[in-house]
């Protein structure tokens, strides 16, 4: 994978856990060893596997926010904010922004996880990093703190001028605090861009499912896209490898046959059922798996339990079409 | 955990064992003439003996943390041809017999040792000296040390020091600031368990340094000659080595044997 950032943007790494985050905001910051690839900042090459160039970590004017944050447990909280500046004074200052200076000679463990996660940026950007890193930053908190924290987060981010990049596997994380996503999946770019165009068109099974939509990937023909076998019925396509995705909501589930004008229709068997608030997911085995939307009262209805013979139907044009 | 009944059998073997121990100090304990204590130990002999043990095993102590935390530092961090072996000939005097190591520190710092013949052309001789003292306690004690430290080094949360790079500090820096004070605990532990080591070192000492009261006769030299001429003197002076050992042990017990 190959991306660039630039200053004035937040990005986001977002991916599922064991994806490759972490090994990548380390490589980053020199701290594992590149086996192939380069690491260029402002046009100088930090590393390249190539040539063998490695510019340490200690030089590479890097902040770096840890997911457990690891403010050093022996040094009191202006210790901790010093130690990269070797100032005391401007260490002050920072923690008079973060809001910490009366815990200035507390021990790093007397601090709320909140407070922790301020000291370590605190520490980070201090010295005047060029970029800021950030591992899974409000991973450690608690639910109930998270909010007030990622408010915070948001605003110290964007007060800092430097390249800002952050991994997490919070969708919610991800398209709050950042500009723009990447997702990565094994080690690789699935699909980049803002919040908006990577939710709207999804390139992988792992973004349809945080946003909860039914991916299909097949090969467009004249209004129809073949998967496997299988076609189904897509106002708009075309020809080429298609992605298409169908809204839960957009699929309709019938005990017999449907009547009249959807285009697909075919019959599966209920898989798992979830309830979601007032809302009801039935999974549908079949030749094209389908995730269907239906109330409680239809799910009622129609009697379905795991195992169910049901009918599925979705017009053409509730699919949307677009290049893979 | 299970209260549990403890099988007639075992129970009578697993006193047996333990009075193995408590027996011998009981006697050390019972039989000291507490009423020559004072004047046992104020004869200028164990003073002597006092004072040269203090010194010698302070000495080898200071010696095995400014080479044993870097040698514990490259075991646990530095993965190079022979590890293994180097790592095994260091630890070797925690189960050498000490007079055989006393015998391999003649043969090589001796007049006519490997080093030893070079020094004596500096005119440094080590054999028979104060300084031989602390080279044969550093010798036996130093490994305990090293081990104690290394397992600190392996078990420390090393992110730390990825931290730490990433504010700039240089690895001596981060070795010094950071590495160091997170291992403290582990560093007195290994310095304390090799001070108890060289302060009860017997057989390197006298193997290699000899036993001249004020230069290299240490408390346990002196206790051993002691129980000829004077032993009821033997007795006090065994009594304080053994109220050491108790000290040493009760200031490690969390960490050797856990909470109970």
């Amino acid at each position: 994978m190959q991306f660039t950032l630039e200053e004035g943007e937040v990005v986001a790494l977002l991916g599922p856990n064991g994806a490759g985050k972490t090994t990548l905001l380390r490589a980053i910051a020199g701290l594992l060893p590149l086996a192939s690839g380069r690491v260029v900042l402002d046009g100088r090459v930090l590393e390249d596997a190539a040539t063998g160039a490695y510019v340490p970590t200690e030089e590479r004017s890097i902040g770096f926010v840890f997911q457990d944050y690891l403010l050093f447990p022996h040094m009191s909280v202006v210790e901790n904010v010093a130690f990269g500046v070797r100032s005391r004074a401007v260490a002050v200052e920072w923690l008079e922004r973060m809001g910490l200076a009366r815990y200035a000679s507390a021990r790093p463990a007397a601090l709320s996880g909140g407070e922790r996660q301020r000291a370590a940026l605190a520490r980070a950007l201090a010295p005047g990093p060029r970029v800021l890193l950030l591992d899974e930053p409000l991973a450690a908190l608690d639910a109930s703190t998270r909010a007030g924290v990622r408010r915070d987060l948001k605003a110290h981010l964007s007060a800092f001028r430097g390249v800002r990049l952050l991994v997490t596997h919070d969708p919610l994380e991800a398209v709050t605090l950042a500009d723009r996503l990447i997702v990565m999946e094994e080690g690789k770019q699935v699909q980049s861009g803002t919040a908006v165009e990577v939710t709207e068109r999804p390139r992988s099974r792992y973004v349809a499912d945080l946003v909860g939509v039914n991916l299909l990937r097949g090969r467009a023909d004249h209004g129809a896209v073949r998967v496997g076998s299988a076609s189904v019925a897509a106002a708009g396509a075309d020809s080429g490898e298609v992605f298409a995705v169908v809204h839960p909501r957009a699929v309709a589930l019938h005990r017999a046959r449907p009547e009249g004008s959807p285009r697909n229709v075919w019959q599966g068997r209920a898989g798992g059922i979830e309830l979601m608030g007032d809302r009801a997911r039935v999974r549908i085995e079949g030749e094209v798996p389908m995730v269907a939307e239906v109330t409680p009262a239809a799910l009622a209805e129609l009697g379905l339990v795991e195992g169910s013979a049901v009918w599925v139907s979705f017009k053409a044009t509730d699919v949307a079409v677009y290049p893979a | 955990m299970r209260r549990e009944k403890a099988p007639v059998w075992i129970g009578l073997l697993a006193a047996l064992g333990a009075a193995f121990f408590i027996i011998p100090l009981v006697g050390l304990v019972v039989r000291t003439p507490w009423g020559d204590a004072a004047r046992s130990l104020t004869s200028a002999d164990t003073l002597d003996a006092l004072r040269l043990s203090l010194i010698a095993s302070l000495s080898a102590t200071a010696v095995a943390l400014v080479l044993g935390v870097p040698l514990a530092w490259i075991y646990a961090r530095i993965d190079f041809p022979g590890r293994a072996v180097v790592r095994a000939l260091t630890t070797l005097p925690m189960v050498l017999p000490p007079v055989v190591g006393g015998i391999a520190l003649l043969l090589a710092f001796g007049r006519r040792g490997l080093l030893g013949s070079w020094l004596a052309m500096v005119g440094v001789s080590l054999p028979f000296t104060t300084a031989g003292v602390v080279l044969a306690e550093t010798f036996v004690a130093m490994p305990f040390l090293v081990l104690t430290v290394e397992a600190g080094l392996r078990s420390m949360d090393r992110r730390y020091e990825d931290a730490a790079r990433t504010l700039g500090a240089s690895r001596w820096t981060v070795f010094t600031r950071v590495t160091l004070p997170l291992i403290a605990p582990s560093v007195l532990a290994g310095a304390v368990l090799c001070w108890a080591r060289a302060l009860g070192e017997f057989g390197a000492t006298i193997t290699f340094a000899g036993n001249f009261p004020g230069v290299t006769q240490t408390m346990p030299l002196a206790v051993y000659l002691l129980l000829e001429t004077d032993p009821q003197g033997s007795f006090v002076l065994s009594l304080i080595l053994l109220m050491v050992s108790l000290l040493v042990l009760v200031g490690l017990r969390h960490r050797w044997l856990g909470s109970a």
